[in-house]
């Protein structure tokens, strides 16, 4: 992003730069709501599943 | 009447993944990636090319090593925005799997990682154009996120509608049955909002140092 633009954001914004702030919000909740539907992430949580559940199984047995 | 400041995306994070409550917990990590699935992809990408001459990465490997970098990062518990970045301590940890899945694919009798044709093991590359671009999306994602937790929901759902899904204000007003004025008087109240929430130091401090 560009530089200025995030760092004047506590500011009054002018009107250019708050639809490009704009236009990256909606750009980044698209690319987030499609993620959330993306094969490869649901592929990825059960791998992570597994990691944590294997971890808690072996913690359990140690203590 | 006092404004708390809404919680980071650090410290949601840190929020989030209290262990003792396991369903909290799990929602948060399997939130976490949704977020910077991204980033963590072009990440172990570019570090996997770095130590391997520009290799391209299987899709199976790099999806390994997200789910070990995400395992790790609830599992350790240890990032502590107060002492670096959160994109530094990511890029750590993919690191140190990558180098660790490339010394298992190598055969015993083969050179070492860090012999003369890898750069060192320890060695991380600098950030890639597609890194910092997939980043910043994810945190503006998570800005999304945080202003959702802190603005009534009549509220957010006006500033999506009209914001994110780029409706006309005037449509949105007949749809959910108010005036004009209310539409545009909430933009700028959330617009606002949203603004102090992103100048939080933890959000600057992802963006520029």
């Amino acid at each position: 992003m560009n530089d200025s633009l995030f760092a004047n954001i506590g500011n009054q914004m002018s009107i250019e730069d708050e639809a490009e702030f704009t236009r990256r919000l909606a750009a980044a909740y698209r690319e987030h709501e499609s993620s959330e539907r993306r094969p490869e992430v649901d592929r990825i949580t059960r791998l992570i599943r597994e990691r944590l559940e294997d971890g808690r199984v072996k913690e359990e047995e140690a203590s | 009447m006092a404004y708390k400041l809404p919680e980071t995306p650090v410290s949601l994070l840190l929020r989030l993944r209290e262990e003792d409550k396991q369903a909290v917990w799990q929602i948060s990590w399997k939130r976490f990636l949704e977020l910077y699935y991204g980033p963590l992809i072009a990440i172990a990408s570019g570090i996997y090319r770095h130590h391997t001459g520009e290799t391209t990465p299987p899709q199976s490997v790099l999806e390994d090593v997200v789910a070990h970098v995400v395992a790790e990062f609830f599992k350790r518990n240890k990032f502590d925005p107060s002492r670096g970045r959160l994109r530094t301590y990511l890029r750590v940890l993919t690191n140190a799997q990558v180098v660790e899945v490339l010394r298992k694919q190598r055969p015993l009798n083969h050179v070492s990682l860090d012999g003369p044709d890898f750069h060192s093991s320890e060695e991380i590359p600098t950030e890639s154009a597609d890194e910092a671009r997939t980043f910043q999306q994810s945190l503006l994602a998570t800005l999304i996120e945080d202003l959702r937790e802190t603005v009534p929901l009549r509220q957010f759902q006006i500033f999506e509608m009209v914001k994110l899904h780029e409706m006309p204000p005037e449509k949105v007003a007949e749809e959910l049955g108010v005036s004009r004025g209310v539409v545009d008087n909430t933009i700028y109240k959330v617009m606002l909002r949203l603004r102090e929430i992103a100048s939080a130091p933890e959000y600057q401090s992802e963006y520029y140092l």
